[in-house]
């Protein structure tokens, strides 16, 4: 490789969405940007592969659910070639037994439930409501760069959440305090009496982290989640899948002057005296630029990339502990037709389904994976992209995608036998719902956590660069000397999902470090 | 009591000082008894000490029981500044750094520029936590090129291993597999001369190296808590009985005697210098924040270079070298003619501080007090006085004195 | 017809202190206890001349503030201080809490010297939240869900006081409150050894093991009655010469000098109202006893549950009282010894094991045992805790022989397959003599006499709802102004002159006999006993 350019005004290590995000914010601004990703495809965890030949799917996150809009125009995204196959797509609470669930608040929808239980119908609606306002008490934080707490900014902050905490109405000021520092589990078991509706909800708070639903810190990991989807405009599926995303984000970002390589990894960031000055590739190229943003995780931004001997050993020892626990694994299908699922009507095939009939099943899975091995009736999220998107699949044919949750990062005794085990568990589970699946499977592929590792470069497996958990929210997040995305070298700043406001396909770290970036420098 | 008892019976010493030799496990804390089943810890100079005590005078320092005084304080004292004072100092942590970035890591790990310190040198050093608060202050040796000692009088290993996170080097604790003697005074190097430490004239003041004695390596370091008149040697456990008793036969016509912890205590206090532990808490003792200390605000400035490379706390000292002191640790010189009991110290009608160390020092013929004041009485050193108490019989007196601020380490005695 | 200013329903261990503050106040005080002994203190003889605590393990957790405040010494109370206890791991290791810094250190080093150092950080920051825990505790909650300017106010101050905080020292609270114990100790310790000590010391009654997320605040606990002056060793246990029926006895006749009256065996079933006001009880001989203020000791279902008929609550009231959470997790087994036991695994004379010896496991099967408790398992490998009181009060068993109290943590209120039956009584009592005996040769053959009382047993014969010792679990979402809900966190209820006094309400078991202590200055300023001591 060999760039005749090689001095820049910022350079961005990784091209994860965040980092072509943050990229393309900073070209937008008139600097003169290089992105470096490592392996030879941009998108990180967003890719759009075959499982198979001619059956293609996103093999990591399989929706846009919370990139705020003001990204998308912001960008010009559409105008890159983004399309979406589906928007606002439904979640279903499938039923083991009889009548699968929508969750949603259409009439229609509600009536069903009523039928099951009339207090859960009401129930519903208030729930959905009060996680909404309490949504919207976080939402303005989500926005901007956190505060430093015991600045005059963190003081203005918390007052101003006391006085919107204020216009809430007395029952929902008291459930709030009540609920907020709870469990998941706790806060559907008092409202709902129907487990596969407590199961459907503990699982969407749930999914894609370790906690498990009667952990306390995850209601508040459920309100943060529904903070984020309020920034976004529902669940979208692009057209051509994440990969398609990823594509049109790094159109945008080249169409705006960006120096796009791939297949650069760096191997070091480069400090003169106290400051950042460019970046030296492992092929051994160095090029320079007074400020670098790093999307990739902040312990390998800073331990492996600057060094440890930049940075203060207290702030070392915090990073190197910070616990990287992914509990995803992620098994794609590619199936020679639909699998026929009993009492699903065929407009709800394109659907996110739920497979978690109770809490009781959750909590089992979440104890299993705890101990190294997991369960035999895994729960799962199951879509199947190619319904709302035929280009992924030949003719009639489809491809599935399916979320397992609780899978321990290393099994007891190594995962070597256990990989063909987890794929039986799984589908084995899924036939009770869809008894033909087994016959239609052409081909898959099994992501256990490690593979996403290693395949996305996510350490431990973990989608978010670190746990979504009171002590990684917000002013602490990573560490809170690293929240408000500059670290204590000048001109290096973090931007990725390590970051604040977290993982999830949100942009929203990649923007805001760009924009804690573009003022430092016009400070300079 | 009967007259015929044992008790007067001459105890054979020597042979008391070769069983404790031959049971290093009196030193070691992982030894296989119990923890809990002695609490007085014996160094591996304990009997040899104990054959010099004429008080039975013990004390407590880091575990390890270490003699008070041996004979009368006075005299020991007027050793120390005329003649040599010799002492057990095992009881002092000791770690060993070691491998290829050994030096990258001391770089990172001290306040202080440490690119100067050559193999066989010596360097007082102080180590922040990211705060810039100080975890402790030590001796940093140099013994090799990738292989660094570090002297301090609190544990540190967790906090050098914590350091050590990214960095190709190894820390071990070697603090009882290393005996340590000080023989400080005016006449210490007649006396390393006499017992054959051949050409220990030539070692600089902080310089250290190797000296072979009746086949035994003992590595001798030109240290001293006060002035340039001291030496400390390390030494194997299973050595240090043969040096002590050699040094003490080839002392003897200097007038060399035995000393213990109070004397220690006393030159520690007239060379100025904080004791962790005692003076100030470390970083990571203090409770509070504000019970923590800058080493600005230990007077200890001097080990501080923030221009260097970064080195942990830096940005955070940055910060402090403009801010206010929170309290700063000063010596008073009080004089009143015998040592006096402290209780506090005053500025007219408000405290002014507290006295953390107090010695009396005979050749001042003043008492002299380390303290933790707050900065506004810098300002006016005047109004400064203390509080003491006397007793006489049942009878307490209470006295106000006025104390002088001193600046820097109190002149001492005749240097050799 | 009998009248009093004050009326305690319940001798537990906040009605005593309630009752107390009150008789020395100077209000005539009543206290009521249902059973002849108080609460979870009551002694009894396991066999002839075998005298121990039975429901509860007999180690005292008295804040050194209540028992000068109420000069509990010169009514009687003697407390002995003794290390911290031992703790009996897989594999035949141990470890063990002594107070003194410099053996604690070396019984750390010999496991891990670096985790022997690192217990100097932990130390600190142990004691830095412990210091900024202490106030909450006695500070009276108030309902934060009321919309008013004070409240306002008074949240805009709480918002200050929080952000004013540093973002280290934020960040640390935050972690501790938050975090599993696991995780949490893992910041300091590298040892398996050292945090599964650690934690199996704070484990007895949670209903979480230390992989949950919050376990790691229970770690504060030993900390709470430390002040920092000490040698930097270990927290220790307390034990109260005579046993927690001594500790009982002590109050009654702080009560009894002060002028209030005890007594006992009086059952109290209804509370008398008029409209929505208290103005006496009726007791289970038909007795009927009037007084200006009525305060229960009992827990919050219990209270709300049993006293009042429910159709005279306020139907949100009844609403919140069901929803709030009582669990019982632990068992309590009394064993009459012929000889003190033997413990082979640690060196003999060891001095921790005066205190609370512990079967504890790994990490990994403390927090099995209580994924197995949440299923509803009988336990497989539970905590155990042990305590041998005789050993350091002889009276207590005659010469030589031995009383072991001995808790089995992780034990359900009810089997999944069924109730409690004597013969799963008689299994649960065997496997905790079994696991016992593994590490204890000879321990089954020095059995005397042996009585279990699993959940429902501390239940109907204590009247704690569920056997729960702590009155309402203790996760976030059932503390400080949460306890036991919002409009109820400051002792006063719906129904006039009515308060609530118990471990239901602030601060729980985070400070015992905290609630009975602020309960009380409440009703004593209600009743205009102004300028009257009562206790902080």
């Amino acid at each position: 490789m060999s760039l005749p350019e090689k001095n820049f005004d910022v350079i961005v290590i990784g091209g994860g969405h965040n980092g072509l995000v943050a990229a393309a914010y900073l070209a937008k601004a008139g600097r003169r940007v290089l992105l470096l990703e490592a392996s030879d495809r941009l998108g990180g965890a967003l890719a759009t592969e075959d499982i198979t030949p001619d059956y293609r799917i996103s093999t990591g996150a399989q929706m846009i659910d919370m990139l705020p809009r003001r990204i998308e125009k912001d960008l010009k995204l559409a105008g890159h070639g983004l399309r979406y196959a589906a928007r606002y797509v439904p979640t279903i609470a499938l039923n083991p037994t009889n009548g699968h669930l929508v969750l949603s608040r259409r009439r229609r929808d509600i009536e069903v439930l009523r039928k099951k239980s009339a207090r859960d119908a009401d129930a519903y609606l208030a729930f959905s409501k009060r996680m909404k306002s309490y949504a919207a008490l976080i939402a303005p934080f989500l926005d901007k760069a956190p505060f430093a707490p015991g600045q005059s900014a963190a003081r203005s902050a918390l007052r101003r959440l006391v006085w919107r905490g204020a216009l809430l109405d007395a029952a929902s000021r008291e459930a709030l305090l009540r609920d907020l520092p709870g469990s998941i589990g706790h806060m559907l078991d008092d409202a709902f009496e129907t487990p596969i509706l407590k199961g459907a909800l503990a699982f969407d708070t749930l999914v894609g982290t370790a906690a498990g639903p009667y952990d306390a810190g995850t209601v508040l990991r459920g309100i943060y989640r529904k903070a984020q989807r309020l920034a976004g405009a529902g669940a979208w599926v692009p057209q051509g899948g994440l990969g398609a995303f990823v594509d049109a984000l790094a159109a945008a970002a080249a169409g705006l002057g960006v120096t796009i390589e791939v297949s650069a990894p760096v191997a070091r960031i480069l400090v003169q005296g106290e400051a950042v000055v460019g970046v030296e590739t492992a092929a051994g190229e160095t090029f320079h630029a007074p400020q670098v943003l790093s999307s990739i995780h902040p312990r390998a931004t800073l331990l492996d990339l600057l060094g440890a001997n930049r940075l203060d050993a207290g702030l070392v020892a915090r990073l190197s502990r910070i616990p990287t626990r992914g509990a995803t694994a992620k098994l794609n299908l590619a199936l020679s037709g639909l699998p026929t699922i009993q009492g699903l009507a065929p407009a709800e095939y394109g659907a996110r389904l739920i497979v978690a009939p109770s809490l009781d099943d959750i909590q089992e899975a979440h104890a299993q994976a705890k101990r190294g091995t997991f369960a035999s009736n895994p729960v799962m999220e199951v879509t199947f992209p190619s319904v709302a998107d035929p280009t992924l699949a030949p003719v009639g044919h489809h491809v599935m995608s399916i979320a397992i949750q609780y899978v321990p990062y290393e099994a007891e005794g190594g995962w070597d036998d256990k990989r063909d085990r987890l794929i039986d568990r799984a589908v084995e589970t899924l036939s009770i719902y869809a008894p033909d699946l087994k016959q239609r499977i052409v081909a898959g592929e099994l992501l256990l956590p490690a593979d996403l590792e290693r395949k996305f470069g996510l350490a431990g497996g973990d989608w978010h660069q670190g746990e979504l958990r009171p002590d990684r929210l917000l002013s602490f997040r990573p560490t809170p000397e690293l929240a408000q995305y500059g670290t204590p070298v000048a001109g290096l700043f973090l931007c990725g999902a390590g970051s604040h406001p977290g993982g999830g396909v949100t942009g929203m770290a990649g923007r805001l470090a760009a924009e804690a970036a573009l003022a430092r420098r016009a400070r300079a | 009591m009967s007259d015929d008892t044992d008790l007067h019976h001459p105890v054979d010493l020597a042979a008391l000082a070769d069983s404790a030799r031959a049971d290093p496990a009196l030193f070691e804390s992982r030894s296989v008894e119990p923890v809990f089943a002695r609490r007085v810890l014996a160094t591996p100079l304990h009997m040899n000490v104990a054959a010099e005590s004429r008080t039975n005078l013990w004390t407590d320092w880091n575990g390890y029981t270490v003699a008070e005084v041996l004979s009368d304080i006075e005299d020991e004292y007027r050793v120390l500044r005329h003649a040599a004072a010799l002492a057990d100092i095992s009881p002092l942590f000791k770690y060993r750094i070691s491998g290829r970035e050994a030096a990258a890591f001391l770089a990172r790990f001290a306040a202080g520029d440490i690119s100067a310190l050559r193999v066989d040198g010596t360097l007082p050093v102080v180590f922040c936590e990211d705060r810039g608060f100080v975890v402790g202050d030590g001796l940093l040796f140099r013994l090799g090129d990738d292989e660094y000692r570090l002297v301090t009088e609190e544990p540190h290993l967790a906090w050098l291993l914590d350091s050590a996170i990214g960095f190709a080097v190894q820390v071990e604790d070697v603090s009882s597999t290393l005996a340590a003697i000080s023989l400080q005074g005016p006449l210490s190097a007649r006396i390393l001369s006499a017992a054959n430490f051949a050409g220990v004239e030539t070692l600089a003041p902080h310089a250290a190296r190797w000296f072979d004695v009746a086949a035994q390596p003992v590595y001798v370091s030109r240290t001293a808590l006060s002035g340039d008149a001291g030496y400390e040697l390390w030494v194997d456990p299973e050595d240090a009985s043969h040096i002590w008793s050699l040094l003490l036969a080839h002392g003897a016509p200097f007038g060399l005697a035995a000393t213990g912890f109070a004397l220690r205590e006393i030159a520690r206090v007239e060379a100025g210098r904080a004791r962790a532990g005692r003076d100030y808490f470390g970083a990571f003792s203090a409770v509070e924040p504000e019970s923590a200390s800058t080493p600005f605000e230990l007077g200890l400035a001097g080990l501080v270079d923030l221009d260097r490379g970064h080195f942990t706390g830096r940005n955070a000292l940055r910060a402090a070298k403009s801010a206010p002191l929170r309290h700063t640790f000063s010596m008073l010189a009080i004089d009143w003619p015998e040592p006096l009991s402290f209780i506090g110290i005053h500025a007219g009608a408000d405290m002014a501080g507290v006295a953390t160390s107090t010695a009396f020092s005979w050749s001042l013929g003043k008492n002299l007090a380390l303290a933790m004041l707050k900065p506004e009485f810098l300002d006016k050193p005047r109004k400064l006085h203390i509080e003491a108490e006397m007793r006489h019989g049942f009878e307490v007196r209470r006295v106000i004195v006025p104390a002088r601020l001193v600046s820097g380490p109190a002149p001492m005695g005749p240097k050799p | 017809m009998q009248r009093h200013d004050v009326i305690v329903i319940g001798g537990g261990l906040n009605g005593l202190t309630a009752a107390a503050c009150l008789a020395r106040a100077g209000a005539d005080v009543l206290l009521l206890e249902r059973n002849a002994g108080f609460g979870v203190a009551a002694g009894y003889d396991v066999a002839p001349g075998f005298r121990m605590p039975r429901y509860s393990l007999g180690t005292s957790t008295l804040p050194a503030r209540l028992v000068a405040d109420l000069e509990l010494t010169r009514h009687g109370l003697r407390l002995l201080r003794v290390d911290g206890g031992v703790s009996l791991l897989a594999g035949g290791a141990y470890q063990a809490s002594y107070r003194d810094g410099i053996v604690h250190r070396r019984e750390l080093a010999r496991v891990s010297p670096k985790d022997a150092d690192a217990w100097t950080r932990y130390r600190r920051d142990m004691l830095a939240a412990a210091a900024r825990l202490r106030p909450l505790l006695s500070r009276r909650m108030s309902d934060p869900s009321k919309r008013s300017i004070a409240n306002i106010r008074r949240l805009l101050g709480a918002a200050d006081a929080f952000a004013s905080i540093g973002a280290t020292e934020l960040h640390e609270l935050t972690r501790l409150w938050t975090l599993s114990a696991a995780d949490f100790l893992s910041d300091y310790f590298v040892s398996e050894e050292v945090k599964s000590h650690l934690a199996a010391a704070v484990l007895s009654g949670a209903t979480f093991g230390p992989f949950a997320p919050g376990s790691a605040r229970l770690l504060l606990q030993p900390f709470m009655e430390e002040t920092g002056a000490a040698s930097a060793g270990a927290p220790a246990a307390v034990l109260a010469l005579g046993g927690p029926e001594a500790v009982a006895a002590a109050f009654v006749a702080a009560i009894v000098a002060h002028g209030g009256t005890v007594r006992t065996e009086a059952e109290v079933t209804d509370i008398i109202l008029r409209r929505d006001e208290a103005r006496g009880v009726s007791l289970a001989n038909g007795e009927e006893i009037y007084a200006r203020a009525i305060l229960s000791d009992l827990d919050l279902k219990r209270t709300f549950l049993t006293l009042f008929p429910w159709k005279e609550l306020p139907s949100g009231l009844v609403k919140r009282v069901g929803r709030f959470r009582l669990r019982g997790v632990t068992a309590k087994i009394n064993i009459a010894l012929d000889a003190a036991p033997l413990f082979p695994d640690v060196p003999e004379g060891c001095p921790a094991l005066l205190g609370v010896t512990r079967l504890a496991g790994s990490l990994d099967e403390m927090d099995r045992a209580l994924d197995d408790w949440r299923d509803r398992m009988p336990p497989r490998a539970p905590l155990i805790e042990a305590l041998v009181p005789s050993l350091v009060d002889r009276s207590l068993a005659p010469e030589g022989k031995h009383v072991m109290s001995v808790c089995v943590h992780g034990v359900p209120e009810i089997l999944h397959d069924g109730p409690w039956t004597g013969a799963r009584r008689d299994e649960l009592a065997e496997l905790a003599v079994k696991r016992i005996a593994e590490r204890s040769p000879g321990f089954r053959d020095r059995i005397l006499a042996l009585d279990t009382l699993v959940p429902p047993d501390i239940e109907a014969e204590v009247g704690l709802t569920s056997g729960d010792f702590a009155q309402g679990e203790e996760t976030l979402d059932q503390m400080f102004f949460n306890r036991p809900f919002a409009s109820l966190s400051g002792h006063e209820t719906p129904i006039r002159n009515f308060y609530l006094c118990s471990a239901s309400g602030h601060p729980g078991s985070l400070a015992p006999g905290g609630a009975g202590a602020d309960a009380a200055k409440l009703v004593a300023e209600a009743l205009g006993k102004r300028g009257i001591y009562v206790p902080a």
